[in-house]
Parts: C-alpha cells; sequence; structure tokens
C-alpha cells in the first residue's frame, strides 16, 4: 500500500490539485480586490449585477478551498472530489452555455475552458484513487491469509457456469491447488427447478437472452437451491468464481451471498476470487469481493479473464455464441468468429494462481498461536 | 392556487429549448453543438467508469452503468442525427462525421483512464460497435434519404 502514496501518477494529480487550488482561492480573492483594472485590460464590460459577480467569486474560492482540503489528504476526501466535480463541470456548462448565448464576454470563457479541464481531471483522479485493493490484487498479488486456526489444505471452489468457460477456469484453479497438496472439492450453484429451464445454455426457452439480460441489468435475483456449507466448515479457502452477465456478476453466484444462510460459512475465512468473461470484469469482479468483504471474509486474491480476440469482432463472436448454442456457427463466419473459452495462457495462469493460494503466507497470529514455532 | 399559477407561468424554459436547439446541429453553431455533445460523451464515460468499483449493491448505479456502457449515448447520437436532419435537411453526410468524431472521442476518454489506472479496462470498444450499430445506420438512413 506504500507504493500508492509514492506512486508518480498520484504526485502528478496532487500538484494539478495544488494548483487549481491556490488559483480558485487565490484568484477569486484577487479578482474580487482588483475587477476593474483587470476586466478594463481584457475589454469586458464591468459587471451589471455585482451581487452576482460577487456570489461566483465566493463560491469559486470555496470549490478552491475544498481543492485545498483534497489536496492534503485525497484518499480521505472521495465525496469532495465528487462534489468538486460537480461543481467545475456546472460552472464550465454555464459559461459556455451563456457564452454561446452571446451573452458572455470572452474572458470568461477562460475559466470555462480552465474548470472543463480540472472536471475531467478530478474525474481522472477518482479513478485513480477509488477501490485501491482491487488494483494491488489484480496485480497478482495474493495476500496472507487471515483465518488463524490451522489448516486443514481442504478448499471448496463455488462456481455456476452454463457454457462451460467457468468450469474449466475452476479446473485449473482445483489443479493448482491440488498439485500444492490441498483436497479440493468444488460446490457448482444449482439454481431451484422452478427457474433452472431458463438458465440452460444451449437456451430452450424463448427470448431466455434477453430475459437473463433484462434480469442481469435489474438485478433480479434467481433462486438458488441450499448451498450446504455450514459455518463451521472445515475448508481453510473458498474460491468463488463467477462470470460476467451484463456487466455484473452472474445471478446463481449473488444469489449465494443474498441468502443469510450462506454468509457466515464466509466470515473470517480466507477466499479467493475468479472473474471470467468476454471483456468487462471489474464491476463484476468489485461486486464479488465487496460482497465476501461483507460476509466477513478475508479476500486473499482475485484473478480475471477475459476471453481471447479482438474487439468488436469478439463481442460479435460472444452473441452469435450465445444465439446460436456454440462455437463456430453460422459456418461461413467460422473463419473470423473468436473464442468462446479463456485461452491456455489464461487457463495456466489460473493453474498459477491455485498454486499460490495454497501457498499463501499465514495469518499474522498464526505462528503466535503455534507457540512462536 | 393564484402562487401556483404566477410560479408556473413565469417558469423558464429556454435554457431548455437553446440545449434543444444545439442538438439540431446548427451550422452557423457547429462548435457549441460538438461541444455539448463530448462533453456529454466524456462526462459519461468517466461515470460509467468511476462507478465500475463502487455502490457494488446498489440497483441504480448498476442500472447507470448498463446504460452507460452503449446505449445512452447511442441512442443519443442516433436522436441527434434524425432531429438534425428534420431541421437541417441536407446535412446528414457531413452530420454523420461529426457523430463519428464524437465516437472518437468517446473511446479516447475511456483510454485515458488506463493512464492513472492500470487495471482501468478502459473504453469497451465492443458494446462501442453495438452502440455505433444503433446510431449510424439512424443517421444513414436519414442521409441517404434527404
Amino acid at each position: 500500500m506504500a507504493d500508492r502514496y509514492n506512486s508518480t501518477t498520484r504526485r502528478i494529480f496532487r500538484l494539478l490539485v495544488l494548483i487549481t487550488a491556490l488559483a480558485n482561492a487565490g484568484g477569486n480573492v484577487f479578482i474580487l480586490l482588483f475587477y476593474r483594472p483587470i476586466l478594463s485590460w481584457v475589454g469586458a464590460p464591468l459587471p451589471i449585477d455585482i451581487f452576482s459577480f460577487t456570489f461566483v467569486c465566493g463560491f469559486s474560492f470555496t470549490v478552491g478551498i475544498l481543492a485545498w482540503i483534497i489536496y492534503r489528504n485525497p484518499e480521505d476526501n472521495i465525496a469532495l472530489i465528487v462534489a468538486v466535480i460537480i461543481g467545475k463541470a456546472i460552472y464550465a456548462a454555464f459559461t459556455f452555455y451563456f457564452y454561446y448565448a452571446g451573452e458572455l464576454h470572452w474572458f470568461y470563457r477562460v475559466f470555462g475552458v480552465w474548470d472543463s479541464c480540472y472536471t475531467v481531471i478530478f474525474f481522472l483522479f477518482l479513478i485513480h484513487l477509488l477501490s485501491p485493493d482491487l488494483t494491488q490484487l489484480n496485480r497478482g498479488t495474493v495476500l496472507a491469509g487471515g483465518d488463524p486456526t490451522p489448516r486443514a489444505k481442504k478448499a471448496v471452489i463455488i462456481y455456476f457456469s452454463m457454457s462451460g468457460n467457468g468450469t474449466r477456469a475452476v479446473q485449473r484453479v482445483k489443479a493448482g491447488l491440488a498439485a500444492e497438496g490441498y483436497e479440493v472439492v468444488d460446490r457448482l450453484v444449482e439454481i431451484e427447478p422452478r427457474e433452472r429451464a431458463l438458465f440452460r445454455f444451449p437456451f430452450q426457452q424463448r427470448l431466455a437472452f434477453v430475459r437473463i439480460m433484462l434480469r442481469a441489468i435489474f438485478r433480479i435475483p434467481v433462486a438458488i437451491r441450499p448451498l450446504g456449507l455450514a459455518p463451521d466448515h472445515d475448508f481453510d479457502l473458498i474460491v468463488v468464481e463467477s462470470q460476467t452477465w451484463f456487466i455484473g456478476m452472474s445471478a446463481p453466484v449473488e444469489a449465494v451471498f443474498l441468502d443469510p444462510a450462506n454468509r457466515a460459512a464466509f466470515a473470517g475465512r480466507d477466499v479467493a476470487v475468479v472473474n471470467v468473461c468476454r471483456g468487462l470484469w471489474r464491476r463484476p469482479q468489485a461486486m464479488l469481493v465487496r460482497w465476501i468483504q461483507a460476509c466477513g471474509g478475508h479476500v486473499v486474491g482475485a484473478r480475471a479473464f477475459a476471453n481471447p480476440g479482438r474487439e468488436p469482432i469478439r463481442t460479435f463472436s460472444l452473441f452469435l455464441f450465445l444465439g446460436a448454442g456454440g462455437t463456430g456457427k453460422p459456418a461461413f463466419l467460422a473463419r473470423i468468429l473468436t473464442p468462446q473459452f479463456l485461452s491456455g495462457e489464461a487457463l495456466d495462469q489460473l493453474e498459477r494462481f491455485g498454486r499460490a493460494l495454497a501457498l499463501r503466507p499465514a495469518a499474522p497470529g498464526f505462528h503466535a498461536q503455534l507457540g512462536g514455532v | 392556487m393564484e402562487y401556483l399559477r404566477q410560479l408556473l407561468d413565469g417558469m423558464t424554459t429556454q435554457p431548455f429549448k437553446d440545449l434543444l436547439h444545439l442538438l439540431a446541429l446548427p451550422p452557423d453553431q457547429l462548435w457549441a453543438s460538438f461541444s455539448l455533445l463530448a462533453g456529454l460523451v466524456i462526462a459519461c464515460e468517466l461515470v460509467r467508469i468511476s462507478l465500475a468499483t463502487v455502490l457494488t449493491r446498489s440497483r441504480v448505479a448498476h442500472v447507470t452503468v448498463c446504460l452507460l456502457t452503449f446505449a445512452f449515448q447511442a441512442l443519443l447520437l442516433a436522436f441527434v442525427l434524425a432531429y438534425a436532419d428534420r431541421h437541417y435537411a441536407g446535412r446528414g453526410w457531413t452530420n454523420l462525421g461529426l457523430v463519428a468524431a464524437l465516437y472518437a472521442v468517446w473511446y479516447a476518454t475511456g483510454e485515458v483512464t488506463r493512464l492513472v489506472r492500470s487495471d482501468s479496462e478502459g473504453a469497451d470498444l465492443g458494446f462501442m460497435a453495438v452502440g455505433a450499430l444503433i446510431t449510424f445506420p439512424v443517421g444513414i438512413v436519414f442521409a441517404a434519404v434527404t
């Protein structure tokens, strides 16, 4: 985590934030004091409504103070960054509106351009700062375990796979764990019989894909059968795999966490996450990791893999795969369609991930519990 | 009731009319229209990427992310092409070029996020292409017909 605070990107952003803090706070005091000569030099008319002019300067000064607070401690002021983004975007939008309406001198457009640029800068800083734990995990880091109890060298893999891509992924994680002496149990999430037909691939129901997509967008849960994982289970590692379903985690895997009866099984346990997708994995991964953390699980590793191939043909290949119910269809497009399963290299990495999980460092309290052995 | 009537009668809708006017891509205010749409496209992409790892249990956030992945921008730009053609017929191909430039801005915005975050997905060219399949056929039909 120390790297985060010393990164060049963070330093550049803080410098930019400092510049706008000084420009907004200092510049507006300066303009308020010297607006008559300044406006005269640039050929702009004196403000007709001095109250509005002063008010805008006061607003801009306040944004400068907010920027100063952000500069001092960006990580603890995420909400202020959002407020500054909104403030600067609105200021820029209104400035351009009145400029194009022909009611504003060009001099004021300079401030509009400045705030437009800073809206983007603050957005990028926000993107840089959010969820740093996920960035660390996505570098391939396997963290020390959080469960201080002695390891049973037993793992359970919870997954749901319609097309078989997820199954291939978890089999390689399983192979990696087994290679390091783990006994691994698969636990396929089973959908309740009344909804099972909808989630069968190749799709058998009319408009099944559209229905699943709409359910995924609106996060409509699916009923699953009990997972059967007791809170006092003897697995020292849980691996959860999820496929991306329209930019979210798959409904059956999310259903595992929606059922309060399953949550205790994750509390205090080491959990690893595997995401498999066409191309978008960040949000599904974040959803899965946050669910596990909400249940008290200790996320020790997270890897996400996308199917091979270049865009945009990869997306169209996926739609054709889902529509046709198999790869290489229609036959006349078979040569340009991209594979719907993870590459061999990705699968090798997953096996290495399994090994790394098996060899993850012990929880800090573990050796103490063994009497310093 | 009287106060309510006065309030409604005095309502200002001019800014919204002006914005709608800019969506017609008027030839004398093309730069203003482009700035407005570019600003919207940039904001949509940055909001989408910002929301990727937060508010993970919020249904509203999730629907927003889904809409901003391609649907909102693609439908907006399709509307702009149709609306612009209704107001300024015969400029269809120019407008298509302008919208193509907006797709380039959209893509560039997503890709820039890779510079500030190593695990950013960047622009999703796949879904952008799906969006293009919504936007451009509308523009091509209007350009060809008028």
